[in-house]
């Protein structure tokens, strides 16, 4: 029974970084009906730039790990939010005419190009997080978890509930569901269409780059192709939990983490990649807009 | 302009081309061509890792062959040639690795020493044996490399089954273990220890709690090592490179796993204890000892150090001795032709390299490299533990 309820606790800390990387897919698709394969390499410019955020602040002796934390969280959203906000301009805005599969395209060249930009800064070699939130993980019966996998939870918690209010709530939340449903008629009724898109990217930029810093935290190692992997399982959860949907791609991301965990349980570990995606296949037979099916816009 | 024309003339080249070119700038175009008068230069063709997630250990092996070259070409060359050494940047992908073997033939090499990655190494060596081009691998440790029948290729390092048995043999013999479980990164080189360790383990009469593989691009691996940590192994074999080596252990330990991890020479550099701090110490390594801890390998170290202010990594001393074994081998045939070449390699015996003694026996394996297991020490350098040989 521990190693059930511990692998419940892997499950929903993994499902959390999927999660945060299927938001930023999610929002961009919800509005612009774009799968931004470029999320992948935001993620991972955002975990570097993390990096050099606390490896500056260090040399500059601040030591609280709490603001050093903040400071890189920060630094991360904001600098591939400005990244995300130029890969808009130069890749996709010339192409929003285009066939939708020209943008599609574009944004895997952009992944491409984000990844090799850090292999050339910073070499082939994994990058090391200092552990700031302490080596020990807290221990609850046969449970443990690592204070930064509760880090990342709620995180991903807090950012979701953000995204949700801002969408639902908020004047440009009202204009980005406007342009999802009609771009030509929001554009028409006074909606400003390109500062919104570039505003949704930006936040997807954002948003990856918060699960990016939160995972050099957590698991200490970074490397410069870690976006390709970690790109897709997070487009995976996106579709799982109904991608264009905001509290879909938590559902997703964590119904996901958990299927992986709980299936290295019954099945050897080379099997673990074929049944998930089995698994989705199967979810996406019976239910092809995901589990909490519909877009952004719809909800309104 | 001669290399121009046999370029165009064959039908690889064209395939070939663009990844050549690129693994080339840079690389070949440092290397000063040299030229004796009179004398063709005899072409060696390197292929390694130069860039990439495997780069360390390609630049070092780099390096050591060039101080090989130089060394022999300071003394005029092998029976008045000079060495010329064509480099290859694999990238230790097999797709752009192989490609690598075809450019080697359209430059018209006499030998090739390479190609580090065994998953690289044994297609590549079937392309150069249509060729009739020998070749010596001085780090690909997968055993098919050499049972593969090719009369053209030899080897200078160990096989994944000798090291798979010494690290068999500690587990029983040395800890006294009881139980393991193997974890393997799915690649030919961490597959193939990993299966020797296991079939070793059982046969010395412990028993395998369970065998699963890993893909080593995640970076968590909880889920899996909560499973492992509940089959309560005395010992945690895994089998692969050490990023990934890196994170288990660190994950691992944080869930509590007791189990004394033991790895292999793909493990041995500094990117594990890197990613693996101090969950790492206390680790033990199987590896042919480091150049640093060998006294025949004294001078080559201190030269290697002197040249390019850095240590050699652990397959530098192999590659040195490689091209030093390719000489010898000219030199006994009196001649540079590649088939000269290959059955002067098949009668090498006793040659004494920096890594110590190399004699081919019948299938081009080196009969007398040496595994021993090495521990991570807490300042995170790695000092051996126990040698098998030392009687």
């Amino acid at each position: 029974m521990g190693t059930l309820a511990q692998q419940l606790v892997n499950g929903v800390v993994i499902g959390a970084v999927y999660g945060l990387i299927a938001l930023g897919y999610t929002m961009v698709y919800g509005i612009v009906r774009l799968i931004n394969f470029a999320q992948g390499g935001l993620y991972a410019a955002g975990a570097f730039i993390g990096l050099e955020v606390v490896e500056i602040l260090q040399a500059h002796r601040v030591e609280s790990p709490a603001l050093l934390i903040l400071a890189a969280l920060a630094g991360a959203m904001i600098a591939t939010g400005a990244l995300a906000f130029l890969v808009e301009r130069v890749a996709y805005r010339p192409l929003r005419r285009a066939p939708i599969l020209s943008a599609l395209v574009s944004s895997l060249a952009v992944l491409f190009l984000i990844e090799n930009v850090i292999q050339l800064l910073t070499g082939a070699q994994p990058q090391t997080y200092p552990s700031l939130l302490g080596l020990q993980p807290w221990t609850l019966g046969p449970i443990t978890l690592a204070p930064s996998g509760l880090l990342i939870v709620l995180v991903a918690l807090g950012l979701m509930g953000a995204m949700q209010w801002f969408v639902q709530r908020t004047r440009t939340g009202r204009a980005m569901r406007a342009i999802a449903v009609n771009q030509e008629v929001a554009g028409l009724m006074g909606v400003d269409v390109r500062r919104v898109v570039a505003l949704t990217f930006v936040m997807g930029g954002a948003l990856g780059a918060a699960a990016g810093v939160l995972v050099g935290l957590n698991y200490g190692t970074i490397t410069f192709n870690m976006g390709e992997l970690a790109g897709l399982e997070g487009f995976t959860a996106a579709v799982l939990g109904g991608i264009g949907n905001v509290p879909g791609a938590l559902v997703g991301g964590l119904v996901l983490g958990l299927l992986q965990s709980l299936i290295t349980i019954v099945l050897p570990n080379q099997w673990n990649e074929a049944v998930v995606f089995a698994v989705l296949i199967a979810v996406l037979a019976f239910r092809p807009r995901g589990i909490l099916g519909e877009r952004v816009a719809e909800r309104a | 302009m001669q290399a121009g024309t046999r370029m165009r003339r064959s039908a690889l080249a064209g395939v070939v081309g663009i990844a050549s070119a690129v693994a080339l700038v840079g690389w070949n175009g440092a290397q000063a061509h040299v030229h004796a008068a009179g004398a063709t230069p005899v072409k060696i063709g390197f292929a390694n890792p130069l860039t990439g997630s495997e780069a360390s250990y390609g630049v070092s092996d780099y390096n050591a062959v060039k101080l090989a070259v130089n060394s022999v070409n300071a003394k005029g060359g092998v029976d008045g040639h000079k060495v010329q050494i064509i480099a290859y940047d694999t990238k230790a992908d097999p797709a752009t690795g192989i490609a690598g073997a075809h450019y080697f033939v359209s430059q018209g090499v006499n030998a090739v020493i390479g190609f580090f990655n065994s998953d690289i190494s044994i297609p590549a060596s079937a392309i150069l044996h249509a060729a009739g081009i020998p070749m010596v691998s001085a780090a690909s440790t997968n055993p098919k490399l050499t049972e593969q029948g090719f009369h053209n290729v030899f080897r200078v390092c160990g096989t994944d089954n000798e090291q798979g048995l010494v690290e068999a043999e500690f587990a029983r013999n040395v800890l006294h273990a009881k139980t393991a479980v193997v974890l393997d990164d799915e690649e030919v080189y961490g597959e193939g220890v990993s299966q020797f360790f296991a079939n070793d383990f059982k046969k010395l009469g412990g028993k395998i709690l369970s065998h699963q593989g890993i893909n080593p691009n995640l970076t968590d691996y909880t889920s899996l090592l909560t499973q492992v940590k509940a089959m309560h192994p005395d010992i945690l074999q895994f089998g692969g490179f050490d990023p990934a080596a890196g994170l288990l252990v660190k994950q691992g330990r944080s869930l509590g796993l007791k189990s004394t991890f033991i790895s292999d020479d793909g493990v041995i550099g500094p990117a594990f204890t890197q990613a693996g701090g101090r969950s790492a110490v206390g680790s033990f390594l199987s590896s042919a000892p480091s150049p640093q801890d060998l006294a025949s390998a004294r001078p080559f170290v201190a030269e290697y150090v002197r040249t390019y202010h850095a240590q050699p990594t652990e397959f530098a001393g192999y590659n040195y001795d490689a091209l030093n074994v390719i000489v010898q081998a000219i030199r006994d045939a009196h001649s540079i032709t590649p088939a000269a070449i290959i059955r002067a390699l098949a009668g090498i015996h006793t040659f004494k390299g920096v890594t110590g003694r190399v004699d081919f026996n019948s299938i081009g394996n080196n009969t007398t490299p040496e595994y021993v297991i090495y521990r991570v020490q807490s300042n995170y350098s790695n000092k051996i533990y126990w040698n098998p040989n030392a009687h």
